[in-house]
């Protein structure tokens, strides 16, 4: 609390502050800098700080118009500099708050003998300095499509999304977030289509989030939630472009925040999660086709081990007697009962994947071998599990890979042990009351305020034709009515469906 | 967080209400059970896999005596290191004696037995059916299912009409039929499937050859498999007057009519049928000695489901369900008059018979 304190009083001090006051506080770091000059019988000064300003732009743009023009106009006001220097959008500010956050964020304010209290705030940030230049995307990769992705730099991301919506209706609004950081977020939608009451929820929840620093937009993510004990994720993070303009011409609204090269976009339906906009580009019986083999793997991934629990604890009678031999057989010599050795499995196979992913990634692979076949291997050979079951462990970790957005995949790891544990408990009743309870539970969840289950629950008939099944573009015309866009086709679907081949 | 807490511990009370585990490799799983009455006392014989060689199963026997039924499995657990669970039998075994006294205290049991299947098989074996596991046991190395496998291939491809536990068990409460279970036999060293066994509510009154276990199959509505051997004619050495019949398709149809005072049940029969061996002087192709030829079978099979009927009606049992039949197409039936009235029914047969294919021509 005591720390936050601090920051809240400095934001609760008057307004009425002189400017002086803020150099005066500025100049205890050693990379302030303050020129002070005379160029044509004005006396002029600059600050801004050498580490956020770019050096060449400062030069160039600024110092060498000031000294080189301003003894052509003795009569300047810091009003009229903008006439001389070739910068956009130079503000003239006698508010030390603003002049405060813009220094801080690499502009470079200038000031004259005769209007002490007045800046004029010019920007020079070095944007794109220790920042990466490669934009491709990196964790949701797909074999065909673009392969660009957002970056750190949030200029660069709205570039990118406003180069693919090329409309004058595509807004963003923007916003500093963060006591400490000053991040810039910016809320991006489109007017017209985003249905304006979830436009103001998401601007009245960002402006009402009182935080530090915001390290990345998952932080955003769980500050926006409208539930933050559930483990599912209400939003989709994506860093995928392609993914985010089609959000937001469904009607979705992205925010995007300097320094993450993630877009989180809501409201998100429970189904968004398993599409991969790779989907889109096969053709539709292809992308049905995985699509549906996605949603088995996630099924298989939380169902596999607790079945296999509950089957060999309590319900032998179900094991056909093809497979009684081996599941016997290859349980014969292992000591524990069947939770602690699909317990022991499933955690060795999470630390694997922790491990693999805290390491770099050319010590992660040797690991993955080393884990994977030495482990597996010995374990089965030392009696500890059974071949069944390492099995069913790879392949329901194999299958939980199939998610498209690695927070579901986090999610789904994550589901699986309670159900191991109702297995244990209650065999086939214990895995039918789980599922139960997750089903409530997703049925009560909501994204922005909208449904998480739909178009399940509430049952929306129109818009399952995107859900299991990827339907042909011609049936897709219509915007997913559940998120009440205010225009409701994409493009006309009578059109859509016309076949223009001459034929006679 | 209070709501929490009352959470968890209302599921680590529920956690006591579950069933005791029964981890799978620490019971001993019977999957095939004989039964058998010799002087007065009851013997049980199961059936079960040991694993502990490799996946391959050896088939290994328990047995033991008893004055009463019930008492079978506790006594048979006195000699098992792990306790029993007949939650994967397939197969139970009556020996004739058995059979003949009645088997209901066992399908009763099994009927309100949640842990078994009611796809489990079960068969009557002509002597005793500890002999015959025994020689099942021996004579397979690896397959413990050997009985179970033999019921269902003759019920898929030949000519046993498909019986399991949900059957048996219908046919018993059913008022209009009559159960019948697969009758096996000793033959020197193997065991070999001999017909069906029929009964009479729950006792055993005689059994059926394979052959007739055909015309059962059709009668019974079951549309397609089994082969029926038929003589056609007597010219040439002896197995030259025979052709192999392969059922297609068959559908049997009833009709129950009023004939004066007494009643009458019309049975009709069509199979559509492929010739699979005939003799080398019958060249089917040939359209008036086909004609001929179809005759023939069509009066043999009607001779010999007529002799099977006349069987069914001497031993006053329905294992085909006619009174089933009779009481869906007639108002309030009564069956104590309608069996008092079935040894002397007048059933006709009517057999037609189509042949599809004859094979490759020459």
């Amino acid at each position: 609390m005591g720390l936050f304190t601090f920051w809240k009083n400095k934001k609760k001090r008057p307004p009425k502050r002189p400017v002086s006051q803020l150099w005066e506080q500025l100049r205890q770091s050693s990379d302030f800098v303050e020129v002070s000059f005379r160029v044509g019988g004005k006396e002029l000064s600059i600050y801004y700080f050498d580490s956020l300003v770019d050096p060449q732009l400062l030069q160039e743009r600024i110092l060498c118009h000031l000294q080189n023009d301003i003894p052509k106009h003795p009569d300047v006001r810091l009003e009229d500099l903008q006439q001389i220097v070739p910068i956009q959008r130079i503000e003239v500010s006698e508010d030390t708050a603003l002049i405060e956050e813009k220094v801080l964020k690499g502009f470079v304010a200038v000031t004259f003998r005769e209007q002490p209290n007045k800046a004029a705030l010019m920007s020079a940030p070095a944007d794109n300095l220790g920042l990466r230049e490669n934009n491709d995307s990196e964790n949701e990769f797909s074999v065909v499509g673009p392969k660009v992705g957002f970056i750190e730099n949030i200029g660069v991301n709205l570039h990118l999304l406003r180069r693919q919506i090329a409309i004058p209706n595509l807004v963003f609004r923007e916003m500093a977030i963060g006591s400490v950081s000053k991040t810039k977020v910016v809320v991006a939608y489109i007017d017209g289509v985003a249905n304006p009451e979830v436009v103001q929820t998401v601007t009245q929840r960002l402006e009402t989030i009182h935080f530090d620093v915001v390290f990345d937009n998952a932080i955003l993510d769980q500050l926006l939630a409208d539930n933050s004990r559930t483990p599912f994720p209400l939003f989709i993070s994506t860093e995928r472009i392609d993914r985010a303009v089609y959000a937001l011409i469904s009607g979705q609204v992205a925010v995007l925040c300097d320094g993450s090269p993630y877009a989180v976009i809501g409201p998100a339906a429970l189904f968004d999660f398993f599409t991969s906009p790779e989907d889109y580009y096969l053709p539709w019986v292809l992308g049905s086709f995985f699509r549906l083999i996605r949603f088995f793997g996630v099924a298989f991934s939380v169902l596999a081990s607790p079945v296999y629990v509950a089957v060999l604890t309590y319900h032998y009678e179900m094991i056909p007697e093809d497979l009684l031999g081996p599941i016997i057989y290859s349980r014969s010599n292992v000591p524990f009962p069947p939770v602690l050795e699909v317990l022991f499995l499933e955690i060795t196979i999470e630390l694997l994947r922790e491990a693999g992913a805290r390491l770099p990634t050319k010590v992660a692979q040797t690991l993955g071998i080393v884990g994977g076949i030495v482990i597996g291997q010995a374990t089965v050979d030392a009696g500890l599990t059974s071949t069944i079951l390492l099995i069913v462990v790879a392949l329901a970790a194999l299958a939980s890979f199939t998610t498209p957005i690695f927070k579901m995949s986090n999610t789904i790891r994550f589901i699986r042990f309670p159900f191991i544990l109702f297995a244990a408990g209650w065999g086939g009743v214990g895995i039918a009351f789980a599922v139960c309870w997750l089903l409530i539970h997703l049925g009560r969840l909501q994204s922005f305020g909208y449904p998480y289950l739909v178009p399940f629950y509430p049952l929306r008939f129109p818009h399952l034709n995107d859900t299991f099944i990827r339907s042909p573009y011609s049936q897709a015309a219509e915007r997913p009515q559940f998120l009440r866009p205010r225009s409701r086709f994409r493009f006309d679907p009578k059109e859509a469906k016309q076949k223009r081949d001459i034929d006679e | 967080m209070r709501r929490g807490w009352l959470w968890i511990g209302a599921l680590l009370l529920l956690g006591g209400c579950a069933s005791s585990s029964r981890p799978i490799d620490e019971i001993q799983i019977i999957q095939e059970m004989g039964y058998d009455f010799e002087n007065g006392r009851y013997t049980g014989t199961a059936v079960y896999p040991t694993f502990k060689q490799g996946p391959m199963t050896k088939p290994n026997l328990l047995t033991t005596t008893s004055p009463t039924i019930y008492d079978l499995i506790p006594r048979l657990s006195s000699k098992s290191p792990l306790p029993i669970e007949e939650g994967q039998l397939r197969l139970i075994l009556f020996g004739k004696e058995f059979a003949k006294r009645g088997v209901t205290q066992i399908t009763h049991s099994l009927a309100r037995n949640n842990k078994v299947g009611s796809h489990l098989l079960l068969g009557v074996a002509k002597g005793s059916a500890k002999e015959l596991l025994h020689i099942t046991a021996k004579t397979t190395l690896s397959d413990t299912l050997y009985l179970p496998n033999l019921v269902e291939q003759n019920e898929q491809s030949m000519n046993l009409p498909k019986t399991n536990l949900h059957l048996f068990l219908y046919r018993y409460f059913s008022p209009g039929s009559d159960p019948f279970l697969p009758y096996f036999e000793k033959k020197g060293d193997f065991v070999k499937l001999e017909g069906l066994a029929l009964f009479r509510d729950d006792n055993y009154v005689g059994h059926v050859s394979l052959r007739d276990a055909f015309l059962m199959k059709i009668l019974l509505g079951e549309t397609k498999n089994g082969v029926y051997q038929l003589k056609v004619g007597n010219r040439g050495k002896q197995g030259e007057d025979r052709v192999m019949l392969q059922n297609l398709w068959a559908k049997p149809k009833f009709e129950w009519k009023r004939d004066g005072s007494r009643h009458r049940l019309d049975v009709f029969v069509h199979i559509h049928a492929s010739v699979r061996d005939y003799p080398s002087w019958l060249d089917p192709l040939m359209g008036k000695q086909l004609d001929n030829v179809k005759k023939k079978m069509e009066n043999e099979l009607e001779h010999n489901i007529e002799r099977l009927f006349r069987y069914f009606q001497k031993k006053r049992i329905d294992p085909l369900g006619f009174g089933d039949f009779v009481r869906s197409v007639t108002k309030h039936w009564d069956q104590a008059a309608f069996y008092r009235e079935y040894p002397d029914l007048d059933i006709r047969p009517h057999v037609t018979v189509d042949i599809v294919h004859t094979g490759i021509g020459e």
